[in-house]
């Protein structure tokens, strides 16, 4: 008996590696989408490096609109994430806003976990620059220059039914997401909110952080001033680098 | 002979209780033993204290279990510091090796660190060494799945919580060891409540988000140790007990500072009344249980954590009305009447016993 919990010890050991490499072989044996990506969309973060950590990742930022909501609330590109694909990713949009309760009934609905397709250079983001320009006219100082050109386009439950309505592979990657709910008023509001009332989601998180293996790693080491990477999502939408590119001049 | 160290330790125990008793003067008075069964009763106490220490290495003096726990203690903090070690270098150089010379390595270190735990826990019936290694083994387990979810870019799942609590309880089991039983538990009620966060289309890691579920998940880990036979691991039901027991009233406690976490629709303010008087009932419960089975770790976290919810309403009753001074002149008087009743209890128990 005390042999066997040593076996099986070992066994889980032995076990759960060759899963995980077995769900990183399946993974990269198909490709859901593969795009370049430039140094806006996929950060290295050079002052995080240290003598401490030798290891190299890329962080996946994305620009979404919901947060012009202010500056267009009812900017059909704005409300990407709106009350019928919270609705479809199983959130309760059941209560009436103007019940007195309903800030606290959304309040409490935990954040879900689904896929959201993330466009690139497309419609979303050319809506943000003529969102941008307006607001830089009114404000001034536009600031596109570092903004990444991937914005969140839609959201399901289910990864297939996204890539059906977004079919295009070169443009649009599908990927798990964890999407929360929130309102555009507080517990207690008697007045309806400028713009009215609005429920939307927002991203709380992606699997952002891409892992650079070398030998591409070495490009990073020496800090280059732009680069292009070429990502590779696989059939169970998991990134990964093919490769790396630092001899292109910085174009934004 | 005892079947494992805790029951060769409370043997021991009890051969030193009794020559110490006998060696009492009021004792031999009463005895009266002649020198030929005083000088029996010596070299066969002598004899087993003897034989139990070459097998378990157990403390046969109250200096040696003194100094025993401090072993127990550096071995810990030895074994962490180790962990720590063992995580920064592999993350100082892990980034210049190739992706294969990675994998290699962190599928390596575990099962390195599990042979070096067998190989010394078969040189050593102290457990200090082992204990120590065996903390390195689950450190390294846990650094070879995250680092495998890191290199190739896993989307993270609870599914590596499962592995780690089942590695953790599977040494713990070979070893005797409680702190890896304690690890293994708390990561296995982890993966439970998050596989069902998950079921219901939560994001997994949100998984403390309903405490609820811990309650449930307590009580049964609480209920598990009559089930299990634990012959040579006597000490293990109290860790089951002890960590069934810290879900729920850790739990409880959360809902009760914030009750909209609850799966409960009713308002926050009567959820979060509900589990301040339920943690009362359940940490008093919990005191009684202990008591009548003899259960010192449930009667200790009992205690501490009835002392809490009973702070706690007493806070939301009276720190508004009342001058700070007597709030807690207050809290001193309960705390006096709560010593009086377990006074009470004490010397009922020992009534019982006589």
């Amino acid at each position: 008996m005390k042999r066997a919990s040593l076996i099986a010890a070992g066994g889980i050991v032995v076990l759960a590696n060759v899963l995980a490499l077995a769900h990183a072989a399946r993974n990269r044996a198909g490709t859901d989408a593969e795009i370049t990506l430039r140094q806006r969309e996929a950060r290295y973060f050079a002052h995080a490096a240290s003598a401490e950590d030798s290891g190299v990742s890329l962080s996946l930022a994305w620009t979404d609109l919901a947060n012009y909501a202010w500056v267009a609330p009812n900017d059909e590109a704005v409300n990407w994430l709106n009350r019928d694909r919270l609705m479809a990713l199983g959130f309760d949009c059941s209560m009436d806003p103007r019940n007195p309760d309903s800030a606290l009934f959304y309040q409490r609905q935990r954040p879900r976990s689904g896929f959201v397709a993330l466009e690139y250079e497309g419609p979303a983001w050319r809506r943000w620059l003529e969102l941008e320009q307006a607001r830089a006219q009114q404000k001034g100082g536009i600031g596109a220059e570092d903004v990444s050109h991937l914005v969140p386009i839609d959201a399901d439950r289910d990864a297939a039914k996204l890539r059906v309505r977004h079919p295009d592979r070169s443009s649009v990657i599908v990927t798990p997401a964890v999407i929360a709910i929130r309102t555009n008023w507080y517990p207690g509001a008697k007045v309806e909110p400028k713009g009215g009332w609005r429920l939307s989601g927002y991203l709380q998180e992606l699997p952002s952080w891409i892992h650079v293996p070398q030998p591409f790693s070495e490009a990073f080491r020496a800090h280059p001033a732009s680069y292009r990477v070429r990502v590779r999502w696989g059939a169970l939408l998991e990134p990964w680098i093919t490769g790396v590119d630092t001899s292109a001049p910085p174009t934004f | 002979m005892a079947e494992s160290r805790s029951s060769a330790q409370k043997a021991a125990d009890r051969i030193r209780f009794l020559r110490e008793e006998l060696a009492a003067p009021d004792v031999q008075g009463m005895l009266a033993l002649t020198a030929e069964q005083q000088a029996r009763f010596d070299e066969w106490s002598r004899a087993q204290l003897e034989a139990l220490s070459r097998a378990y290495d157990v403390d046969v003096s109250a200096s040696q279990k003194r100094v025993s726990s401090g072993m127990r203690i550096v071995a810990t903090l030895g074994g962490l510091a180790i962990c720590t070690a063992l995580a920064l270098f592999f993350n100082r150089y892990w980034g210049y090796l190739p992706t294969s010379a990675q994998v290699s390595m962190v599928f390596a270190l575990p099962l390195l660190a599990l042979a070096a735990t067998e190989w010394v826990a078969r040189r050593e019936a102290g457990r200090y060494f082992t204990g120590l290694l065996a903390l390195v083994a689950m450190a390294s387990c846990i650094l070879d799945l995250a680092a495998i979810g890191a290199i190739f870019n896993i989307a993270s799942t609870e599914r590596a919580l499962l592995a780690w609590g089942a590695f953790a309880v599977a040494v713990a089991y070979r070893y005797g060891l409680r702190l890896m039983l304690a690890l293994g538990l708390g990561f296995l009620m982890s993966y439970a409540s998050a596989f069902y966060i998950a079921q219901l289309g939560y994001h997994w890691l949100d998984f403390w988000g309903r405490p609820e579920h811990f309650i449930l998940i307590g009580a049964i880990v609480f209920a598990l140790p009559p089930a299990i036979p634990h012959r040579r691991n006597e000490d293990f039901p109290q860790v089951y007990r002890l960590a069934g027991a810290l879900a729920v009233l850790i739990s409880m406690l959360s809902l009760a500072d914030w009750g909209a976490a609850s799966y409960l629709t009713w308002p926050a303010a009567t959820i979060e009344r509900c589990y301040e008087f339920g943690g009362l009932f359940v940490a008093a419960g919990m005191i009684w249980a202990g008591i009548v089975r003899g259960w010192p770790e449930v009667v200790n976290t009992g205690a501490v954590f009835f002392a809490i919810f009973l702070f706690t309403r007493l806070y939301h009753w009276l720190w508004d009305w009342m001058p700070k001074y007597l709030f807690f002149a207050v809290i001193g008087a309960m705390g006096v009447g709560l010593v009086l009743v377990f006074k009470r209890i004490r010397a009922g128990a020992g009534e019982a016993a006589a």
